[in-house]
């Protein structure tokens, strides 16, 4: 998979860059607390830490959902706090978001909920679907005609990562995936998500603990208490 | 096509934001249909009464002259009436076509039979404009009383003052009821589109996610707006001629009672078309507006 790279994003090698980022949530609760982080262009990130450690937040501000309190985030040398909305949105479709709970389009097909950010980035419907059953087929999905809200816990997951790569993210965020899957879903999975560095995407994982068989790519990041540790 | 692509899923998450609730819809469009029938029947109304009003009789007045004015007198006198603000026109009775003409009257002439000569002055009777002010009127039959050569003059305008007060009490009542109907035309419709506006925020979390811009995330909205109004638009019409099918044999009793033509005809088709036109604008401008509000309640960056 060739990523797609926005024209307005940098080329540079560092893709993704957090100065002394904070993010506050109502006056007491500190998610995250002076982060200062850089990826660059096709790493492969391991980010692991419990739950409420701010793993999510995190990804949430790197994937553009959300701005921090303090601090700047940068993705491909844009700043999405500072974007217009339409140029947030044109950022965005450079990056895959696979939140912790999918939103899916429950009432629709697989292929449809796939289809949905290939149609709102101006494809045609058969551009759409060629590139939503390719997705598919990435991630092993076979069922593309199942209705989205009867699938099982894992079977969303995957339909989720199907429909952040469906336009060919320079950006993957991926958060916790291997909690709810087996061993070996979890091993194809990381596979997966390295076979994606390798092709040059930028991939973060989030997970609660570090996989039993580290993938050779991957750079780990711990973080606790909304703080980065060594 | 891309953008017939994009469309295409709009109008398909419109119809189905439209179609999740069908008796919300039927109850909702019909609601609006009523609001949006009235004031196209009131302007029906107001088309058909206007010429009725336009034919209400004007204000009058008899100035009688003078015995022994001279003719040249009376003309002069006759002009000077026309001059007077509010006169429509003057015209002349004279003296001996006045007894002629009471003499008529009278069958049997028994009256008058023994009044000679002939008692009645020439007289010159005072058209005023329609619809003048009551005030305006008197002014002017005070003015006639001063005039030389004026002996006295006969303003029976009481009539004509308890004519314009109804019509000027219709004229105010008609105001306010105006703005009231247009503030419930106006109340009804935009709680219909924000009622339909408020669907599954998951859904537009997602779009906003996926990268889905403004316009892409709006247009469905626009789309069930202007499809609600174009289809109480519709309604409204329908509602209308019903109405006017109903109403004609009423109508028609009127006319004959009254003497006049009464019926009652639809608006200019230009004017049907920018009312369905600006129905449709205004769906969609009512559609963009909530459309917009639920985007931004959904968004974590502004």
């Amino acid at each position: 998979m060739a990523a797609d790279i926005p024209s307005g994003l940098t080329n540079d090698q560092t893709f993704v860059q957090l100065e002394r980022v904070s993010r506050k949530y109502g006056a007491f609760r500190l998610a995250l607390s002076d982060i200062t982080l850089t990826i660059d262009r096709s790493e492969f990130i391991l980010l692991i830490g419990g739950s409420g450690s701010g793993k999510s937040t995190l990804l949430r501000l790197v994937g553009a959902l959300e701005a921090p309190s303090s601090g700047r985030v940068r993705v491909g040398g844009e700043d999405p706090a500072r974007m217009r909305p339409n140029a947030r949105a044109f950022l965005r479709r450079s990056i895959g978001n696979v939140a912790q709970e999918p939103l899916l389009l429950d009432r629709r097909s697989v292929l449809e909920n796939v289809m949905l950010p290939a149609i709102a980035s101006n494809q045609t419907r058969r551009e759409a679907a060629q590139r939503a059953r390719a997705a598919l087929n990435r991630v092993r999905f076979e069922d593309v005609n199942a209705t989205a809200g009867e699938l099982s816990s894992g079977a969303r997951y995957r339909l989720a990562l199907a429909r952040a790569i469906v336009n060919r993210p320079a950006l993957l965020l991926v958060d916790d995936p291997v909690s709810r899957l087996d061993a070996d879903a979890a091993h194809n999975m990381l596979q997966l998500l390295e076979q994606f560095a390798i092709s040059g995407v930028t991939v973060v994982l989030a997970a609660q603990r570090e996989p039993e068989r580290m993938p050779a790519r991957a750079r780990l990041i711990r973080i606790a208490n909304g703080v980065l540790t060594p | 096509m891309s953008w017939q692509t994009a469309r295409g899923f709009c109008w398909e998450r419109a119809v189905r934001m439209l179609g999740e609730r069908p008796l919300s819809l039927i109850v909702g469009v019909a609601i609006v249909s009523v609001a949006l029938a009235l004031p196209v029947a009131g302007f029906m109304l107001a088309q058909t009464a206007a010429p009725v009003v336009g034919r209400l009789p004007a204000a009058e007045a008899t100035v009688y002259v003078s015995p022994g004015t001279a003719p040249e007198e009376v003309r002069a006198l006759s002009a000077r009436l026309e001059a007077i603000d509010g006169v429509a026109r003057v015209r002349l009775i004279p003296r001996d076509q006045a007894w002629a003409e009471l003499q008529r009257r009278a069958r049997d002439g028994q009256p008058f039979a023994e009044l000679k000569p002939n008692p009645l002055p020439d007289s010159l009777v005072v058209e005023f404009l329609p619809r003048l002010r009551p005030a305006v009127v008197t002014a002017a039959v005070a003015a006639m009383s001063r005039l030389p050569r004026a002996e006295s003059v006969q303003g029976d305008i009481e009539w004509y003052r308890r004519l314009m007060a109804v019509m000027q009490g219709l004229a105010e009542l008609l105001a306010p009821v105006a703005v009231i109907v247009a503030l419930l035309v106006l109340v009804v419709t935009v709680g219909l589109v924000r009622r339909f506006a408020v669907i599954d925020a998951g859904e537009l979390r997602l779009l906003d996610q996926v990268g889905a811009d403004e316009d892409f995330i709006r247009r469905p909205f626009v789309y069930a707006g202007a499809a609600l109004l174009g289809l109480a638009a519709a309604g409204s019409l329908g509602l209308v001629a019903i109405g006017r099918v109903l109403a004609s044999q009423v109508l028609a009793d009127l006319a004959e009672v009254f003497g006049v033509d009464l019926v009652l005809g639809y608006p200019p088709w230009p004017l049907v078309l920018v009312f369905v036109a600006g129905s449709l604008l205004f769906g969609a401008g009512a559609g963009y507006y909530f459309g917009g509000r639920q985007v931004a309640r959904v968004r974590g960056l502004p």
